[in-house]
């Protein structure tokens, strides 16, 4: 483990988007989590959905959660991804096997157990999500009748009743990703979700915190989403024309913070070197 | 068909017209994006897609491994999937009262899988160096009275004899092996070839300008090599084993 505060510090360029997000989506994360992320495809999604998580959780096991434990692709416990050249390419890429890492599963059911609450803290992505953090990856209805095929609802109802609690990385934030009431619940309203939790004894909490391009979402008490910060690329105005709801706004939403420099130098030195995880592999020297 | 995470396999089923329903989680080419033949099929109403999630994908192959007539989850409370499902039914546990969805069973009436190596009594050995969606394909052939296991090589019995901790399907749950070099093409087999890219990129504009997946595939093994085998993977495949060796 390195601490911050005895790293180098590297002078670099200003923080990328993904660079701020992984840091901000770090600091979220506790020394006891067990972080699961998938391995979510198509360039955009997969760096928004995958590479910028697992950065992050990489990132709190180096600074101030060395205890976390990843779970990569719900089989690879804790990989070492300093020497990763390219990002995996499947969920089952024969290039994981040569990844040194603490264990790796090789039996199902096996090291992730989700019904008996092993995982904390997941990550999931959708095409669209409504205002009570209800995802669909499932099929998009068409304004003339019928619908376009999306891929099925995968492991997206587990993550939002079995997982501790739930980051939603949305790649895209426009009026038809946000909208009034998604076309296919693949997992429940949160409203809903919370109930459940009492009446069917899963111990999820459902999404905690929604991540767009634009700004950072949590949800209030009625398990509703409000705006939590502006990204300094975005503003309010900007975030509500491309939200399709009414989205709660607080009188006083901060911008989302900068990194600080020292995870900064973690997350570029120790983390992801050769910018793999968060894109940065074409970005001049540093 | 009946899976729980699907891609190449469906979408060539859906392709050649031969498919009524699928029974998943996900229906997709990973990074080459959705299936096409596929999606087109469910959204012109030809193909149904009887939705479960992932984890229930998996489980219910378990419940057929068991002999059991359900499967208790609670996973997919509050979503869309338990609704307008007759494989999914709101119920409760006679011990506590707690509720639960119980999910009918996969109950294939035919399995089939590919692996590395056989012998002629239809002992299935794995790799070694093995991922854990190996190990879904032994609950896959444990589930089914009918499996078909096809293999990249036929090898003496002296051989899997040598390494027994290596062979997780014993003959007596095979129905019948066959000998299918490169069979997974234009999938990866760990310790033998990896995924063709450019052979699933041309099966792919092959099929969506037109072409029928008896003109993508040909009428033969030797026709369907000629077509579909990259000339970059080929060489790639020519090189041999590559890792996984037991």
């Amino acid at each position: 483990m390195i601490t911050p505060s005895t790293s180098p510090s590297v002078l670099g360029p200003p923080a990328t988007l993904e660079e701020q997000l992984a840091v901000l989506i770090a600091s979220e994360m506790r020394d006891d989590d067990v972080v699961f992320t998938g391995l979510v495809t198509g360039d955009r999604t997969a760096l928004f959905a995958a590479g910028i998580p697992l950065a992050a959780a990489v990132l709190a096991q180096k600074t101030h959660a060395p205890n976390l434990t990843v779970l990569l692709a719900g089989w690879i416990v804790n990989p070492d991804l300093r020497e990763m050249r390219r990002p995996p390419v499947s969920e089952f890429d024969p290039e994981l096997l040569t990844l040194p890492c603490d264990a790796r599963g090789q039996r199902f059911p096996g090291v992730m157990n989700a019904q008996r609450g092993d995982v904390t803290l997941g990550f999931s992505s959708a095409a669209q999500i409504d205002r009570t953090g209800a995802l669909n990856t499932h099929r998009i209805n068409l304004p003339g009748g019928g619908f376009r095929a999306l891929v099925g609802p995968i492991l997206i109802p587990e993550h939002m009743t079995l997982f501790g609690r739930e980051i939603v990385m949305m790649p895209r934030h426009d009026k038809r990703n946000f909208v009034g009431q998604v076309d296919y619940r693949c997992g429940p309203p949160l409203p809903r979700q919370r109930a459940g939790a009492a009446e069917y004894g899963y111990g999820g909490a459902g999404p905690s915190l929604v991540v767009t391009p634009r700004c950072v979402l949590d949800f209030d008490q009625e398990g509703l989403m409000k705006l939590r910060s502006v990204h300094a690329t975005s503003s309010i105005d900007d975030v509500l024309a491309h939200t399709g709801f009414d989205l709660r706004v607080d009188s006083s939403v901060p911008t989302t913070p900068r990194p600080d420099q020292e995870y900064l130098d973690v997350l570029r030195t120790e983390v992801d070197p050769f910018g793999v995880m968060l894109g940065t592999q074409d970005r001049g020297s540093r | 068909m009946i899976g729980h995470v699907n891609g190449l396999e469906v979408d060539l089923l859906a392709a050649a017209g031969l498919l009524r329903s699928v029974e998943t989680s996900y229906v997709g080419l990973e990074r080459f994006g959705r299936a096409p033949n596929f999606s087109a099929a469910w959204e012109s109403g030809a193909v149904d897609f009887v939705t479960f999630s992932e984890q229930v994908g998996f489980d219910r192959f378990r419940a057929s491994q068991a002999g059991l007539s359900f499967w208790p989850v609670i996973g997919i409370a509050g979503s869309d999937l338990v609704d307008g499902n007759p494989q999914i039914v709101a119920a409760q546990c006679p011990i506590t009262g707690r509720p639960y969805y119980a999910v009918t069973p996969a109950a294939p009436d035919v399995v089939v899988i590919h692996a590395g190596r056989g012998d002629c009594h239809g002992n299935i050995a794995l790799p070694a160096e093995r991922q854990l969606s190996h190990s879904l394909d032994v609950i896959l052939a444990q589930a089914c009275d009918t499996v078909i296991v096809t293999v990249e090589e036929i090898v003496s019995p002296e051989v899997l004899r040598a390494r027994p901790d290596l062979v997780e399907i014993p003959a007596f749950q095979v129905t019948a092996v066959v000998e299918a070099p490169q069979g997974a093409h234009p999938t990866s087999v760990l310790g033998y070839y990896p995924a063709d890219d450019p052979g699933i990129q041309e099966y792919l504009d092959a099929t969506s300008s037109g072409a029928t997946a008896r003109e993508v595939c040909g009428s033969t093994e030797d026709d369907y090599r000629k077509q579909r085998h990259s000339a970059s993977w080929r060489s790639q495949a020519a090189t041999g084993r590559t890792q996984g060796d037991a």
